[in-house]
């Protein structure tokens, strides 16, 4: 009886078809995250600016370049190309997410997030809502791991070509 | 039957010789990739912002410099409002304003100086001082106050806080509707 080619772990993490109900729901989940803000500008700067860990002069900079980016990855995403690359790319946008939330919470200022929504009007966040950043970014580590490239056979690793 | 000693530990699986894991994510190819897509966003948020923001917030400036601000403390903003010597003005968007202002500030918005000025001009004369905020380190109310030396005003002051910092340092905010939202606007 052949032994399987690859341990359990990695035949969940690389399932095909998981892999591509996750590409999509990030893609649409950052896309629909980019689109108030690319069109409210000044209301996102006013929400990062509450943050209280920028600058000033680079609050309006990254509120003119973090919307772009949700929403160029998410279509690059939908598209299917450089998958890899931008799942690392969002794991990592998320992971500073968490930690600009977490940071502003553990200094009790009351924060609107202003990740899907600008509405002031918003409930503040709390410790316990974190589980929606956590959830994206186990997703999008879970997308960038599962296209890592395939381990190299034995013989490859011994004589690689070139 | 004794195997050699380099393929030990992974003869019983060709594909468990695994790469690094930084070499099987190509960490170096995506980095690029990356900085291509960061370049790429922050050009076309600025195209975007350049077209249609912008010329939106300040349609007659926008090439002209920002106004210099005479900036003034929370303290000495407070003393002139509470002496009628001043008229506080609010410069973020009404949603902002309706959810927390300065107590007696006018809602004057950058995103809808148009629409709001003509009540503004009625409630201000030229000669009166003004205090601009918007949140504290936000670039709005330099540009309002260029929309507001372009109409006349000439007094014209801002504090470097917003609503959050002024009731931390004590000093009263109001949280209500804006009476300057029309109901075609709430609509």
């Amino acid at each position: 009886m052949p032994a399987p080619s690859q341990p359990i772990s990695r035949r969940i993490l690389n399932n095909r078809k998981v892999l591509i109900i996750l590409r999509l729901a990030i893609a649409i989940v950052f896309i629909m995250a980019s689109w108030e803000k690319i069109i409210k500008p000044d209301a996102f700067a006013d929400i990062i600016e509450g943050y209280q860990i920028l600058p000033a002069a680079t609050v309006e900079l990254v509120a003119i370049w973090l919307p772009w980016t949700e929403l160029l990855a998410g279509v690059v995403l939908l598209v299917g190309v450089w998958t890899r690359a931008v799942a690392l790319l969002l794991s990592l946008l998320t992971f500073i997410f968490i930690a600009a939330l977490s940071q502003a919470m553990a200094r009790g200022i009351d924060i609107q997030c202003g990740c899907f929504s600008l509405d002031p009007e918003a409930a503040a966040r709390n410790w316990a809502s974190l589980w929606q950043e956590f959830l994206l970014l186990a997703s999008c580590l879970w997308l960038w791991i599962g296209h890592w490239k395939e381990p190299a056979p034995a013989h490859e690793e011994e004589h690689p070509a070139g | 039957m004794k195997q050699p000693a380099h393929n030990q530990n992974n003869s019983h699986d060709p594909l468990s010789v695994l790469s690094p894991w930084w070499k099987r994510a190509d960490i170096g190819t995506d980095l690029s990739r990356i900085f291509m897509l960061i370049l790429l966003s922050l050009g076309t948020g600025f195209i975007f912002n350049t077209i249609y923001i912008w010329p939106k917030q300040y349609p007659s400036s926008m090439n002209q410099p920002h106004t210099l601000l005479t900036q003034i403390s929370m303290e000495h903003a407070y003393e002139l409002v509470q002496r009628k010597q001043a008229v506080i003005v609010d410069t973020r968007d009404p949603e902002a304003y309706a959810h927390s202002h300065i107590a007696g500030a006018i809602n004057l918005p950058l995103s809808q100086f148009d629409n709001y000025y003509p009540d503004f001009a009625s409630q201000v004369e030229k000669s009166q001082t003004i205090i601009l905020y918007c949140s504290a380190g936000c670039g709005i109310k330099e540009k309002v106050a260029t929309r507001l030396q372009q109409h006349g005003y000439q007094d014209i002051n801002a504090i470097a806080a917003g609503p959050k910092e002024w009731a931390a340092a004590g000093y009263p905010v109001a949280k209500e509707e804006n009476p300057h939202i029309t109901e075609g606007e709430r609509q």
